[in-house]
């Protein structure tokens, strides 16, 4: 059907804007002088009217909050029921069971660590534009800068505990190189060492260059692969 | 640092934020219980998978008791808390795109990654009313395609706006009411409207 210069077509595609009030008043106009001398268009703009009516009012669904919570609460609690030392460790060595669990528990703990460092970096990044440079065992590290006082120490923080979470998982590695193959370890110190080059060089750059997003994805890049080959290194199974 | 606060009961400020912030537990289990539900409901209805809301929702809440010390109360907790829903969710499609596309999954292609519809609350009866009406459009919102149900959950379930979807999505605006107009079409054809 044709109502003046609007197709019944023109209207469906014009209904959203009729409905969500984004129609300047001409255009508001003609799609209600269509829907008035049109039965079928009214109908259709009847019933997205009540969907969408309909859809603002759906209440929230039941959520299995308490079964959700446990599994929520053992995530947040094993960052810190599992960073105290182990000094049950018969022998000095680690137990074939823990070192895969430590691991896993030092990676769920450095992984927020590392989005907690970097998010206060990039808001203190975009506050001051300045970049403070801190001495960690016995190397230029990059040290996230913020805007308050407050907010730099919890970054100070939040950094000093990444470096003492990895020297933990180069700990764990160090303990069973004897587990593995010396092949396999000579691969992986290679690696890290590449990985290493590479969060120096970043921290570097970034310490004369601190606006640069780029460098600052490097960087992060650089050191979550410094942790997924840290974490694989110390679950890897004895060499049989 | 400024933190924001979510009006209590009356009308009254509550701290719980800035105390969760702080690293109460207590006070973020407190936040958890109050916003758990809305959460959920947003996972189950934009990924159509219950089983994958409930991990998603646990996700959600662990990321935002890691980044909380940095909300600083420039929108409410609340909306606060959904953007970072969204932004879960999204990034979960994303790496489970890269899986489907990976091993030559065709869901997507095939209409929708809803895959557990039958699992979504049935109508207790076959008679109308308001109850078996939000049962079906529950359950038709689930069987849309994944793009189409995601605006369509954000923009009429949600309240955002189409920048607001485009931002939080990586859409253009353009493209969310592509896709909003689309859902809408489907969802009256599927209820038999």
């Amino acid at each position: 059907m044709m109502d003046g210069s609007v197709s019944c077509s023109d209207v469906e595609a014009l209904l959203d804007g009729w409905m969500d009030g984004t129609l300047d008043a001409a255009e508001r106009a003609r799609v209600q002088s269509h829907l008035d001398g049109c039965a079928q268009c009214a109908a259709l703009a009847g019933d997205l009217a009540a969907l969408r009516a309909q859809a603002r009012a759906l209440p929230d669904l039941e959520a299995p909050a308490a079964r959700m919570w446990e599994g929520i609460a053992r995530r947040i609690e094993a960052r810190v029921v599992t960073l105290s030392p182990t000094p049950a460790r018969p022998n000095g060595r680690w137990r074939g069971w823990q070192l895969p669990a430590a691991a896993a528990a030092l990676v769920l703990l450095t992984a927020g660590v590392t989005s907690v460092a970097t998010m206060h970096w990039m808001d203190g990044q975009r506050a001051t534009r300045t970049i403070g440079g801190v001495e960690t065992g016995g190397s230029a590290t990059f040290a996230p800068a913020a805007a308050t006082a407050a907010e730099a120490q919890i970054a100070r923080r939040a950094s000093a505990t990444y470096d003492q979470e990895i020297a933990r998982l180069r700990a764990i590695l160090a303990a069973r190189r004897s587990d593995l193959d010396s092949a396999t370890v000579a691969v992986i110190e290679h690696n890290l060492a590449v990985i290493d080059t590479a969060i120096q060089q970043s921290s570097e750059a970034l310490a004369r260059d601190p606006g640069s997003t780029l460098l600052l994805d490097q960087w992060n890049d650089a050191r979550d692969k410094q942790l997924e080959l840290l974490r694989t290194a110390a679950a890897l199974p004895r060499r049989s | 640092m400024v933190l924001g606060r979510e009006m209590g009961a009356g009308g009254k400020p509550d701290d719980a934020v800035q105390r969760a912030a702080a690293g109460d537990r207590g006070a973020f289990e407190h936040l958890y219980g109050r916003h758990v539900h809305h959460v959920f409901s947003i996972c189950v209805r934009m990924t159509g998978d219950r089983q994958r809301a409930e991990e998603l929702t646990q996700d959600v809440f662990v990321r935002a008791w890691e980044k909380l010390a940095l909300f600083r109360g420039e929108s409410a907790f609340s909306t606060w808390l959904h953007r970072l829903a969204v932004n879960v969710i999204r990034n979960a499609r994303k790496t489970e795109g890269r899986e489907r596309h990976r091993f030559g999954s065709d869901a997507e292609r095939d209409g929708g990654d809803a895959r557990d519809v039958e699992a979504l609350p049935q109508r207790s009866s076959p008679e109308g009313g308001a109850h078996a009406e939000r049962i079906d459009l529950e359950r038709a919102i689930a069987t849309l395609p994944p793009g189409a149900r995601q605006v369509f959950v954000l923009h009429d379930v949600e309240g955002f706006t189409h920048e607001e979807i485009a931002e939080m999505l990586g859409v253009t605006a353009g493209g969310s009411k592509s896709q909003l107009h689309r859902a809408r079409l489907l969802l009256r054809r599927r209820l038999h409207r």
